[in-house]
């Protein structure tokens, strides 16, 4: 998979008719992940519906800042304004929704296909009776998946299978953020051991959401605590045109030859887009085999972060515990049944 | 506008589709209420009864006509149902076969031959009027009413023909027979519905209580893993090994339920096997169940046997003959779970073998093994040896499936000795000659 052009996490939605099983299933579901649970089909649905106009003020919002880039306006302090403001809201959309399939009053492919313009992966649960019904949705394309509920491995399925759609990029958001990518900057993503390399990086710095950018090129990120990260991307025939810029800011000789030889980069740019002064060097990393790409994290001064507040630690925490309105009794009370 | 609601309309649709599934898809009844008594005692009744009827229509209350060397006959032809070998295996075909035709010979074509040969006088429109009556007692009320009209027609053409000039058959004679032969249709008709009826319903119940369970089973395997997460948190922890065995134990007991309700659901569909033709092997089919079944120690898995003397090939539906296996498996395993001793390797073997065009799975225990009253109708739908905790549906399904194979299941038993199943399926060539 290339690495994504644009990535932030999502929730799932969980709907079953069996409250145990349900509560079960979001016990076992990764603590990171952003789940609700529904019982009723109608508070699903409800829910889910109300999702899309907001979806789209977020994607206009976004096409607003592509459109002031055109004119001159730099994106990253654009970007880093938008989480800003934005806060934690864009966490709370869906991106997959779980349906069980064998519910009174409703089944789970009538709950789906009330979502009209819903636009999350589906996933149906089903039974060993339902799998011909299963197989025949997935067919029409009604549903991303399905999954039999007696399957032994069912939390591993499920987790697999969801973590892959979450990680899916959502396609109007890449297809948007592409435009400010030159040809090359694209081939160099698209170059499998490049894009290995920058999800690894993107694991081991534990980001959340992600945007790749081509004026300057580069990866502006979030982590889960809020906190923003600049990995400033030069390709090696770019490492040249840089010492140049370094030269003009007064760098030593030492300096210049480590932007030459990529063992450190300038963030000029970054700086420059930010409107702040004091450009520095960074240690550098060589990504890549045949097309390399030298890469060095600069971090974002903190007063431009979205910070605590704004972070997907915070939305998760604010969630509390997942957990239905109705507990199971614990007992049945004496003499009553 | 509506369609005009007419005859045609109406025998189209809701009536035509009963009575065909009335009348050609029902499975034939050979025998009603088939059991070792109730067969001895239509060979007793036939034994002493043909006899002593002759004494009453030639001595006591003669009649015209009377034959003692065609009494006799009747009468020994009746008593075969008194030997063991056809009482005691009530639904096998050859007691099925025998039956129909004694029931035949000695109930619509021998009265309708005496009836004849006796001028069509009171006693005997009276016995064969009876007679009619009584054929749609003793079996499928299709045979009877079929096999009443065939014995009425052969019997009297044959009367006719030895007694040149008889007096003619009164209208009101064929009246009575029938009205007999409609009530016996009419009556033989709704009680083999009730009786199937009440199968599928009961079939239905066991299928749906079954099916029930998944849920909180899956519930189950959830919290299972719920707990091994848990007791990933705390690798360190001084119970997190022990969490973990628990978690498993969890896992493995939904696991085995499931197969059990799996096993329970096909089973209950008794009454819908469907006919599919898969080439099955008799060694992977063997291998499969035992690898798949969930013992409850490890001792049972190890006192199973496999011998395989040489593979074959049949056909037949594999998921249905799985769980044919399944089901002796299971049972093997409850027998020699009750007979109190330690299980030993080789208590429970499954021998494969074939012989020309016949191949043969045995599935032999060491259990406690099946009385010989039990032993003839362990194969019958809710007959079941563990009263209590069984529904006796299991060889019944074990019976249906082997049939629809066109093979045969037979089953040999001494109490406290064990059993010993044995299936025996025709070799399908075509595969065998491509391996």
């Amino acid at each position: 998979m290339p690495f994504p052009i644009y990535r932030r996490p999502g929730g799932v939605a969980f709907l079953d008719d069996d409250p145990a099983y349900l509560e079960m299933l979001a016990e076992v579901m990764p603590e990171h992940w952003h789940v609700r649970l529904y019982q009723r089909p109608a508070d699903c649905i409800n829910q889910l519906q109300q999702e899309p106009p907001r979806h789209d003020a977020d994607t206009w919002r976004q096409k607003e800042i592509l459109d002031r880039w055109r004119d001159g306006n730099a994106l990253i302090a654009q970007l880093l304004e938008y989480w800003r403001d934005d806060e934690t809201a864009r966490f709370d959309l869906t991106k997959v929704c779980v349906v069980d399939y064998s519910m009174p009053a409703m089944n789970g492919l009538q709950v789906l296909g009330e979502l009209v313009n819903w636009s999350g992966s589906r996933v149906l649960l089903t039974g060993r009776a339902d799998e011909q019904i299963a197989v025949s949705a997935f067919n029409q394309a009604l549903i991303d998946q399905y999954i039999p509920k007696q399957t032994t491995e069912i939390t591993r399925r499920l987790t697999d299978s969801i973590q892959r759609m979450l990680d899916e990029p959502q396609a109007d958001h890449s297809l948007a953020w592409r435009a400010t990518l030159s040809r090359e900057q694209m081939a160099l993503l698209s170059s499998p051991v490049i894009g290995r390399q920058l999800a690894t990086l993107a694991d081991e710095q534990r980001w959340v959401e992600h945007v790749v950018l081509g004026d300057p090129f580069g990866v502006l990120a979030l982590d889960a605590a809020g906190m923003a990260f600049w990995l400033q991307l030069e390709p090696e025939n770019r490492l040249e045109e840089l010492a140049e810029m370094a030269v003009c800011h007064g760098v030593d000789d030492a300096g210049l030859e480590d932007i030459r030889s990529g063992r450190r980069l300038f963030d000029v740019e970054f700086r420059l887009a930010l409107g702040l002064e004091d450009a520095g060097l960074h240690p550098a990393v060589r990504l890549g085999s045949g097309p390399v790409v030298f890469g060095a994290l600069v971090p974002v001064p903190q007063a431009l972060c979205p910070g605590l507040s704004g972070s997907y630690a915070l939305f998760l925490n604010s969630r509390g515990p997942r957990e239905l309105g109705d507990q199971p009794p614990a007992a049945f009370p004496a003499g009553q049944r | 506008m509506t369609k005009p609601l007419s005859w045609q309309w109406l025998l189209d649709h809701a009536t035509a589709k009963r009575l065909r599934e009335e009348v050609l898809l029902a499975p034939l009844e050979h025998i009603l209420h088939p059991s070792q008594i109730r067969l001895k005692s239509i060979g007793v009744f036939s034994l002493i009864g043909q006899p002593l009827f002759f004494w009453i229509w030639s001595v006591w209350l003669p009649q015209p006509y009377e034959n003692f060397w065609m009494r006799c006959g009747m009468a020994l032809l009746g008593a075969l149902l008194m030997l063991n070998r056809f009482s005691s295996a009530p639904s096998s075909r050859s007691t099925q076969h025998l039956f129909n035709a004694i029931a035949f010979i000695e109930l619509p074509l021998f009265f309708s031959w005496m009836y004849v040969m006796n001028d069509h006088n009171a006693v005997w429109i009276a016995s064969l009027a009876t007679v009619v009556l009584c054929y749609f007692h003793l079996t499928d009320w299709r045979i009877a009413a079929a096999g009443s009209i065939a014995g009425f027609l052969i019997g009297t053409t044959l009367a006719g023909a030895m007694t040149p000039a008889g007096t003619t058959q009164p209208v009101a004679h064929l009246v009575v027979l029938a009205f007999a032969w409609l009530t016996g249709m009419m009556l033989g008709l709704s009680g083999a519905n009730l009786r199937r009826e009440r199968l599928s319903h009961s079939l239905t119940t066991i299928g749906i209580m079954a099916h029930e369970l998944r849920t909180p089973l899956s519930t189950a395997g959830l919290i299972a893993d719920a707990i091994l997460i848990e007791a990933k948190r705390q690798p360190d922890g001084p119970r997190a090994g022990k969490l973990e065995k628990l978690a498993q134990r969890l896992h493995a007991l939904a696991r085995s339920m499931n197969h059990h309700i799996d096993m329970q659901i096909s089973n209950a569909r008794l009454l819908q096997l469907s006919q599919y033709q898969d080439r099955i092997s008799a060694r992977e089919l063997v291998d499969e169940v035992i690898a798949a079944y969930p013992y409850r120690t490890s001792r049972e898995l190890d006192c199973v046997d496999v011998i395989i003397h040489n593979d074959f090939w049949f056909r037949g539906s594999h998921t249905q003959f799985l769980r044919v296996l399944d089901n002796l498996v299971k049972n093997a395993l409850h027998s020699l779970q009750a007979s109190s001793s330690v299980l030993n390797p080789g208590d429970l073997r499954i021998e494969v073998g074939s012989r020309q065009s016949e191949g043969r799975i045995t599935i032999s225990d060491k259990g406690i093994g099946i009385d010989a009253a039990s032993l003839q109708r362990v194969f019958e739908p809710f007959f079941s040896t563990d009263q209590g905790t069984g529904h006796g549906l299991g060889l019944a399904f074990c019976k249906r499936v082997v049939l629809a194979a066109n093979g045969s299941i037979r089953v040999k038993s001494e109490p406290a000795a064990g059993a010993v199943f044995t299936i025996t399926l025709p070799v399908d060539r075509q595969v065998a000659a491509t391996q």
